[in-house]
């Protein structure tokens, strides 16, 4: 197996969308999704069916490497997160783990500080999430 | 990092185009979106005002369906200049196959091989090895007027065998059989692993 290799069975995903819909729902976030580092949208909620989802992926993923490049420069490990404010729209992304992002698209319907919190609060379970694929994949492998 | 979806039948793999600056990285992605554009999504690419790629180009793009599941690639190119080095490396990052594009001409062949050992060196940073990797080279602008022999760019850039194809990537010559070529090893790849326990 690859380290970041990722097989999704149907209950894996079923926590990861149960995560997302969860944050979605309590904050009014127009739409969320976890992705890999890969650039790879792995799970989605929310009103994102008029969005190129691979595009807006790929493009997050890019603008995080960009910012931790940035915080290496300004002597920080890291920043955690990154927030476009907009007009109307407002972007935030946010670390999940080492391995993966979670962008969140957000408009006057939210506020900006819940969606850092319950971002946080997400994360944790969507960690949790993973750690169960990934330790189930390497199961089955061991078992092979 | 390819990803599995067993929910949303959907295969997901992450392929770069990598090579010296102005070697047509770009132009192939071009060539794929012009004239598959019912199969891709948008392209998306951040370049400079002189169209060099800055940071990378993007296209997503959909392959036949396998046992059931839709196999989603998305082809990424990295900035060919050489100060850009960060930024390949991130672009690098969870690639499930690679294609070398060497620029056929003379003039080109040093910073081919300066570019073959940057991407070797770039994987080693990411624990991988090219050999490792589903990957093959392709041989492009061989329109041009002083063009290296396909067996001297071999003995310089494949010692390891791998396919490779000529191209003039602007007309799409040797583009998709490239593409299609590593599309075919990715998940020949990913199939294997998938068999044999150790994805």
């Amino acid at each position: 197996m690859r380290l970041d290799d990722l097989i999704l069975d149907q209950e894996d995903a079923g926590l990861l969308d149960q995560c997302l819909a969860r944050f979605v729902e309590d904050t009014g976030v127009r739409f969320s999704v976890l992705m890999g580092r890969d650039g790879t949208a792995i799970a989605k909620q929310g009103d994102w069916t008029k969005i190129a989802i691979d595009s807006l992926s790929a493009l997050s993923v890019g603008a995080f490497a960009s910012s931790e490049a940035l915080a290496h420069l300004a002597g920080e490990e890291a920043f955690n997160s990154i927030y476009h404010q907009g007009v109307r729209s407002h972007v935030y992304i946010s670390m999940v783990g080492e391995s993966h992002l979670l962008l969140t698209v957000f408009d006057y319907n939210a506020s900006a500080p819940l969606v850092r919190l319950q971002a946080r609060v997400a994360t944790e379970s969507i960690i949790a999430a993973l750690a169960r694929a990934y330790a189930r994949t390497r199961a089955a492998r061991a078992s092979e | 990092m390819a990803s599995i979806n067993y929910a949303t039948k959907e295969i997901n793999c992450k392929l770069v185009y990598y090579g010296p600056g102005m070697c047509g990285k770009t132009s192939n992605l071009q060539y794929i979106h012009k004239a598959s554009a019912a199969k891709c999504g948008e392209m998306v690419s951040l370049a400079t005002p002189g169209e060099r790629t800055l940071y990378f180009d993007f296209l997503p793009i959909q392959m036949a369906e396998i046992r059931g599941f839709s196999v989603k690639f998305g082809l990424y190119t990295v900035p060919g200049q050489v100060l850009y080095n960060a930024t390949r490396k991130l672009v690098l990052r969870g690639a499930d196959g690679v294609v070398f594009v060497a620029d056929s001409q003379w003039e080109i062949m040093q910073e081919n091989v300066e570019s073959l050992q940057n991407l070797k060196d770039n994987l080693t940073e990411y624990n991988s090895k090219l050999e490792e990797l589903p990957y093959v080279i392709q041989y492009n602008k061989r329109d041009m007027s002083e063009v290296a022999p396909v067996a001297y760019m071999d003995y310089l850039l494949n010692t390891g065998g791998v396919p490779a194809f000529e191209a003039v990537a602007v007309d799409g010559r040797g583009v998709y059989t490239t593409m299609a070529t590593l599309c075919r090893y990715v998940i020949r790849d990913l199939v294997h692993r998938f068999e044999s326990g150790s994805f």
